[in-house]
């Protein structure tokens, strides 16, 4: 029911999945978790694909296991705002933890010609 | 007969400014020879020029052989030279290539004469859809050229349109000559809007954040007020200024012989102030003595000189420099560049030249609940300050930040000491001194060449195919169609995760211009313009990574780059979203536990639900628009053909949908 209220958005994530080549990969869990991912915008800082930039780290395939993760998203009093139970329940948490692991892997830097150059100085 | 000319002949009657002449002096026709003669009595020398560059008023007249007024007298027509071509001699002195406006009635005299009196060439009028547009036209200009530009608006309504980039202006220490019309006199003003749109001291709305402000009561009052306010805006620290031009001041017409004695003062530009020699000396040895010396800069090079002067000291010590990039000063890619805050925890003397934040330089605020906040130097660090900061403040607005206590502070131009600074701490060189440097030097180059590239490249691949496009494949896809050419980028890059100055190698000086100063929104696009404008002559490919939101401020600065052939290319980071609101939302809904799962924080924040079609907005102001662009593979084609377009003289926009930051 989400979904209806995100409908450009969960399209938009749909199609990072597709370019991402996920949309084969991912399961039906892991598909929904990109819709909570999307909805309980953990987005908004860590990027579409969890890949973060300048506002948050990365957390696609994190090291973290899901019991680390979830302190950390709890009880954050640094940078980031802490999300309690109370506005992402344990059930939405559990899948957005898994659609991050379930994201496919990235092509390895030395595949990409444009990555040349840095490599290179 | 107009009303207008009514009002002459009635200001004539009671000969309120001597120098009114309308139909019923009409028969004292003015020929143009005599009013260059009014300027400049036969014979007399000219007014020195301020540089070799600079038009004297002879060669400007000379130039502007237009200027007939020697019409005989018709019926409610003027006869003579009016006031606002003496404004225009003035203006002709000053180098001043460009005055961008929108059209105002209170500037028509002023108007009409430099298009019909001054040939419409140095200065040249550029059209703005916007004051607030233009402003920030002059404000990127300035950063390219180094010379400033005017920005002409309408007294009241106009200058109030214009305030916010002139604070942008202020806060980014760029110069920028502001004039606008009013008219005092009641009785001389035309009844109705004009009325409502002057004021007593229409300065006052801005004066907080600019320099210096006159209304000159006379030409000849005019000719010194514009020159000192030139003389004030280009003496460090910059600053706007502002002229306001009285309406009859421009429209009428002065006496034959009332200005025998009108003259244009030459500008000599002040030397700006070095910073004190033994305070210089000190700051040396401190310099010399410490292990781990840190600069932080962020307006220190004011001009390509201060780069190179920088870099002269970082190298003569080893030290690591943390460029905030008010302006290009210093490479990215130099072995003692360091980004964040990791290089200031670790100093134990901190230089910081130029700063806009000093106190949040060395102290962590981070933005919680609760708000911690608390130094991140170690305890015994030793800090210098150098800077015009000290030099001038006013009270109301804050962007001089919070109080920081330094062991030195030194008011001063930066740039204009550092040779002073760099021959001190050379003096102080011995043996041991330059084995710690070199030691000092050798692990900076080590660390440099290990870690940069893998972290870069890892954190590039990681969303390389998504789409929306990341920024990270956007820079590195724009990067390799620029990287041989001359190219200049004339965006701020923080909204992409500052990719650009993660992977492209900024060296030159005009590469880099910072960004609003003011953070006030509106500036990109058309301070983009205006610094391509100054690049234009040099034939560079200029670059803007153009936020969607900003854009929206303000899109009409397209029609500006159209109209006037401005080579630009805009390549848009469409992540449909006033993105920082995005996540402020996020935090207080977080905080208050309350809202997320239903997206509350999308609510105000976003730009979809219509999608903005940029590329048909760029094409309906007649500048080439490619797009919207969603996957990533498309994307090199899209920039290429852009890339023709701009190279041949016209400005384009590539729509690209991309990741929020
Ligand atoms: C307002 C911005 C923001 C939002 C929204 C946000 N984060 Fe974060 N996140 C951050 C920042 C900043 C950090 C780094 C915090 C630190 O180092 O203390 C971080 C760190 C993390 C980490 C730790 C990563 C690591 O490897 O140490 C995890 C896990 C995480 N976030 C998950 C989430 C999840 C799940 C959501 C959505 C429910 C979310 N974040 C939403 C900003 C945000």
């Amino acid at each position: 029911m989400h979904r209806k209220t995100l409908p450009g958005f969960v399209s938009a994530l749909l199609a990072s999945l597709f370019f991402a080549g996920a949309a084969q990969a991912a399961d039906a869990a892991a598909e929904d978790g990109a819709a909570v991912y999307s909805r309980s915008g953990c987005w908004g800082c860590h990027a579409y694909l969890g890949q973060g930039g300048r506002d948050g780290p990365q957390i696609a395939h994190t090291a973290l296991s899901y019991e680390a993760f979830s302190t950390f998203v709890r009880n954050s009093t640094g940078d980031m705002p802490p999300f309690t139970a109370r506005i992402v329940p344990d059930a939405d948490l559990e899948k957005i933890y898994a659609y991050l692991q379930s994201i496919p892997e990235p092509p390895a830097p030395e595949t990409l010609p444009l990555l040349q150059d840095v490599f290179s100085d | 007969m107009t009303d207008k000319s009514k009002s002459k002949q009635a200001v004539t009657k009671v000969d309120r400014r001597k120098f009114m002449a309308g139909v019923a002096v009409a028969g004292a026709a003015v020929v143009s020879t005599e009013a260059k003669s009014a300027i400049l009595p036969p014979g007399a020398p000219a007014p020195a020029a301020p540089s070799a560059m600079r038009p004297s008023t002879v060669m400007a007249q000379a130039e502007v052989a237009t200027a007939s007024v020697s019409a005989p007298a018709y019926p409610g027509t003027q006869n003579g030279k009016p006031g606002s071509d003496y404004m225009v001699d003035v203006l002709k002195t000053l180098d001043i290539e460009y005055i961008v406006t929108n059209p105002a009635s209170s500037c028509r005299g002023i108007h009409e004469s430099i298009v019909n009196y001054g040939g419409n060439r140095m200065p040249e009028l550029l059209t703005t859809m916007h004051e607030e547009s233009g402003t920030a036209m002059a404000h990127g200009y300035f950063k390219v050229a180094l010379k400033p530009m005017g920005s002409l608006c309408h007294g009241t309504v106009g200058l109030q349109h214009a305030a916010m980039a002139v604070y942008n202006a202020w806060c980014d220490r760029a110069p920028i000559l502001m004039m606008i019309g009013n008219e005092m006199d009641a009785n001389v003003r035309r009844p109705g809007v004009p009325t409502t749109h002057a004021a007593q001291d229409p300065a006052a709305m801005i004066r907080d954040f600019t320099k210096w402000d006159d209304q000159p009561g006379s030409l000849q009052h005019f000719s010194e007020s514009m020159v000192r306010a030139y003389r004030i805006s280009m003496t460090p620290p910059y600053e706007p200024v502002l002229i306001v031009m009285g309406e009859e001041l421009q429209e009428g017409v002065p006496e034959p012989g009332h200005f025998e004695n009108f003259s244009i003062p030459k500008v000599a530009l002040p030397t700006p102030p070095q910073g004190e020699s033994n305070a210089v000396r000190e700051t040396a040895a401190m310099l010399v003595a410490a292990e781990n010396p840190v600069f932080v800069v962020d307006r220190v090079a004011r001009t390509p000189a201060g780069l190179a002067l920088m870099v002269e000291l970082a190298e003569l010590l080893q030290a690591t420099v943390v460029d905030q990039g008010g302006r290009m000063n210093f490479p990215n890619m130099h072995h003692l560049a360091a980004r964040g805050a990791a290089a200031i925890r670790r100093a134990d003397v901190v230089v910081g030249m130029e700063l806009t934040d000093f106190w949040g330089t060395v102290n962590d605020f981070s933005d919680t609940a609760h708000a911690q906040q608390g130094p991140i130097v170690r305890e015994g660090t030793r800090m210098v300050s150098i800077g015009t900061g000290d030099v001038y403040i006013r009270a109301n607005y804050q962007d001089f930040q919070r109080y920081q206590p330094v062991d030195i502070a030194i008011a001063a131009d930066a740039e204009a000491t550092l040779p002073s600074l760099i021959e001190a701490v050379r003096m102080l060189l011995d043996g041991a001194a330059r084995t710690r440097i070199d030691n000092r030097g050798q692990a900076a180059r080590d660390a440099y060449n290990t870690a940069r590239s893998r972290v870069a490249a890892d954190a590039a691949a990681s969303a390389w195919n998504a789409s929306p496009i990341s920024g990270a494949r956007l820079s590195f896809e724009l990067w390799e169609l620029i990287k041989n050419e001359d190219w200049a980028l004339v965006s701020r890059d923080q909204s992409i995760s500052n990719w650009p100055h993660r992977v492209w190698t900024f060296d030159k000086y005009y590469q880099w211009i910072g960004g609003p100063g003011g953070a006030g929104i509106g500036y990109g696009l058309p301070a983009a313009v205006g610094a391509a404008l100054a690049h234009r002559p040099h034939g560079r490919l200029v670059v803007n990574i153009q936020n969607d939101g900003d854009c929206m401020y303000a899109p009409g600065a397209l029609w500006t780059a159209a109209h006037h052939k401005i080579p630009l290319l805009n390549v848009m980071h469409n992540n449909r979203a006033y993105h920082q609101e995005v996540m402020h939302l996020q935090r207080m809904a977080s905080w208050r536990q309350r809202g997320l799962s239903d997206g509350s924080w999308r609510v105000a924040t976003t730009i979809e639900n219509p999608n903005v079609d940029y590329a048909k907005l760029a094409e309906s102001m007649g500048v080439a628009g490619i797009g919207p662009i969603e996957n990533p593979n498309d994307l090199a084609p899209a920039l290429r053909r852009a890339i023709d377009i701009v190279k041949a003289g016209e400005p384009a926009l590539v729509d690209v949908i991309t990741q929020p930051r």
